[in-house]
Parts: structure tokens; C-alpha cells; sequence
């Protein structure tokens, strides 16, 4: 069977700052995803899982309000039974899991209800890769963070496999991709760069764009924001493109 | 069980201790909680391992899972893969589903 798109996984990277100072980048960590979603409009938000037995995990959920001020909280899971959020959310910015669970765990808008994201068995959670940062009024700000494409696929390697950036609609976000597959390259923190050429190109994977089964490769990204530039609420799409036999 | 919880939330946070009870704290400053309920300390011991609190004093962590602990739980869950290569463990009914999502692209863009 060839690898399918549902074998390429995004994942964070160990060190996921929401601040200045704490480490950025480092090795994957494949029980967190990254997540690029917009809720399409304010909501709380639910939870449940698939498994009647999942009611000894919490899950800690950080968003935006509707005024813009970022709140918390932390609900215990219920099984099937569905969890609620007592706050409104704008957007959300992560989400925790306190354990992985017996069943996959759906996190939706009330309305519809509408999903955001799913953690699968085995994972703990999601989160935004810029979070909690903002403009200067006299300077350009660059923030700098890592995710990990990785094949999972169990035999196949991906090859003559290339990153791209598939959409950035507020175009201020660039590129790059460790220099070898599987690095653990880090910051001191998130602004500072890694060193990498950033731009928008195609960036092909290393060792001779062969992303071998089980390997990932480090996507770095560049959030530059002019100085005094305006508020966001925007997406951004990170693509792995490959060959397959 | 401890009988003093001291935490500081970087932000607002809500900790849900029962059905439809709920405690909000102020994000910024220093709450002091006397005979904390179990569930209440349970709530704080997440929002900590989530880095969403500060616990200075209290901080149970014993239903939060390890890394590693994680790792080895993601690898069961992965499973075994069949002879073309395809996990089959229960992890992938949820890849799929995210896959799906992304592929229909509900409510925006996503990685």
C-alpha cells in the first residue's frame, strides 16, 4: 500500500514557548499536534471521547475570549458524555489532555456541533504554534518556531519529498527545514533564529529528499511582524509533497 | 491530601471540581486555597503540567502522565502494521479523522 496523506503527520516540537524567554524548537514530540484551525465563529467548546471509560483524564483548554483576553480551563472527561466549556472562545490555542485515553477524543464547537480537532488514542493534544505574542508599536518583531512532518508510514520512505508552503493569506510567515532529518535543534528562544535561510520556496527534504519511514523532518517557521502591524486572526498551511511506490 | 493549594494562573482559569461547579481565579496573583477539595487539586495538578498555573504549594500530579509514559502508551496504540505498512492500532481511527478534517478543511485551514 503507497504511503497515504493520512501517513504524513504534523507535530509540535518539545519546546513550544508561549513566552520570550523559555527554549524553542528541540526533538518532535509526536504526542502533541500542531494546529493551524480558525473557529469559525465564537463558541464554547465540547469535549468527549469515543470510550466510555476515559473519566479519570482532564483536558486543559487555553483560548482567546471573545475581547481578546486569553483564559484557561480545565474539565475532567466524561466518557461519551459530552463536557462543556463554560467560557466563550474567539479561538482556540491549545489543548491538554492530563493522559492519553482509551478512545479518541473529539474537541468541537457547541454549535453544530462543529469539529476542531480530534486527538487520537495515544496522543494528548493540539496547539497553535504562535501563541500569546504580539506586535511592537516601534519595532519589527521575528518570532521563530519548530514542527515535524513525519512519515509514519511503517516501511515506505517518501521520496523526492519537498515542504511547501501552501497558503500563508496574511504572508508573514516564511520557511526552512533543519539541516538533516531527525534533528533536535533548538533555540535559546523564540526570538532568535535558528540560522536557517527563510523565505517562501519549496525547501527540499534532506538526505537526498528521502523522508524515510519513521523520520521527520524539522519545519521551521518565521513569523515576522512589521513594526505597529495590525491584529491577526489568520491560518497557514505547511505541506509535505513526495513520490510514493 | 494537601491542606493548602497556592498557585498563580497566567491568565484567567476556570477549574471544573464537579457537575455544573465551577471555580474561576484571577490570572496574575497568588491564590491561597485551605483544605483543597480532591477534584480542585486534581484541576490544579493539569492546569500545572499544561503550564497554565504556577502551583507553589499542593501540586498533585500523580494522574498526569510522563513523557515517556505517553510515548510508550502512542507506540501501543499505533500497533503492529500490516503487511503493507499501515499501523492498525486504534491510534489511526483518529489519524483518519483528523486527516479528514484537514482534507475537508472544517472551519479553516489546518496544518
Amino acid at each position: 500500500m503507497s504511503i497515504a496523506a493520512s501517513d504524513l503527520v504534523f507535530y509540535a516540537s518539545a519546546n513550544m514557548p508561549n513566552d520570550d524567554v523559555s527554549t524553542s524548537g528541540g526533538a518532535i514530540d509526536t504526542l502533541r499536534r500542531l494546529d493551524f484551525t480558525k473557529m469559525a465563529a465564537n463558541d464554547t467548546v465540547r469535549v468527549v471521547s469515543s470510550a466510555a471509560g476515559d473519566t479519570t483524564q482532564t483536558v486543559t483548554i487555553t483560548g482567546r475570549k471573545a475581547d481578546g483576553s486569553i483564559a484557561s480551563e480545565t474539565l475532567s472527561l466524561n466518557g461519551t458524555t459530552v463536557v462543556t466549556s463554560v467560557n466563550t472562545y474567539e479561538r482556540l490555542l491549545k489543548a491538554e489532555l492530563s493522559a492519553t485515553c482509551v478512545g479518541t477524543v473529539t474537541v468541537a464547537r457547541t454549535t453544530g456541533p462543529t469539529t476542531i480537532r480530534v486527538i487520537p488514542i495515544g496522543e494528548r493534544g493540539f496547539m497553535a504554534i504562535f501563541r500569546q505574542l504580539a506586535s511592537d508599536p516601534s519595532v519589527q518583531k521575528d518570532y521563530y518556531c519548530k514542527g515535524f512532518w513525519k512519515n509514519t508510514h511503517g516501511s515506505l520512505a517518501l521520496t523526492s519529498s519537498v515542504v511547501k508552503q501552501n497558503a500563508d493569506p496574511a504572508a508573514r510567515i516564511t520557511h526552512a527545514l533543519d539541516a538533516a532529518n531527525d534533528a533536535t535543534t533548538s533555540v535559546a528562544n523564540r526570538v532568535t533564529s535558528p540560522g536557517f535561510t527563510f523565505d517562501d520556496t519549496d525547501k527540499n527534504v534532506p538526505n537526498s529528499q528521502n523522508l524515510n519511514s519513521g523520520s521527520a523532518i524539522g519545519t521551521w517557521l518565521h513569523l515576522l511582524l512589521p513594526a505597529g502591524d495590525g491584529a491577526w486572526s489568520t491560518t497557514y498551511t505547511t505541506e509535505l509533497d513526495g513520490q510514493t511506490t | 491530601m494537601a491542606s493548602t493549594l497556592a498557585f498563580t494562573p497566567q491568565h484567567e482559569w476556570t477549574a471544573h471540581v464537579g457537575k455544573d461547579e465551577v471555580l474561576t481565579f484571577a490570572g496574575g496573583e497568588r491564590h491561597e486555597i485551605s483544605n483543597p477539595s480532591k477534584a480542585l487539586l486534581r484541576c490544579a495538578g493539569s492546569a500545572h503540567d499544561a503550564g497554565v498555573i504556577e502551583v507553589h504549594e499542593g501540586l498533585s500530579l500523580t494522574h498526569v502522565q510522563s513523557q515517556e509514559d505517553g510515548e510508550a502508551a502512542l507506540s501501543k496504540a499505533m500497533g503492529k502494521q500490516d503487511e503493507e505498512g499501515r499501523h492498525v492500532g486504534p491510534w489511526q481511527e483518529g489519524n483518519l479523522l483528523q486527516a479528514a478534517i484537514d482534507a475537508a478543511g472544517i472551519d479553516g485551514a489546518s496544518a
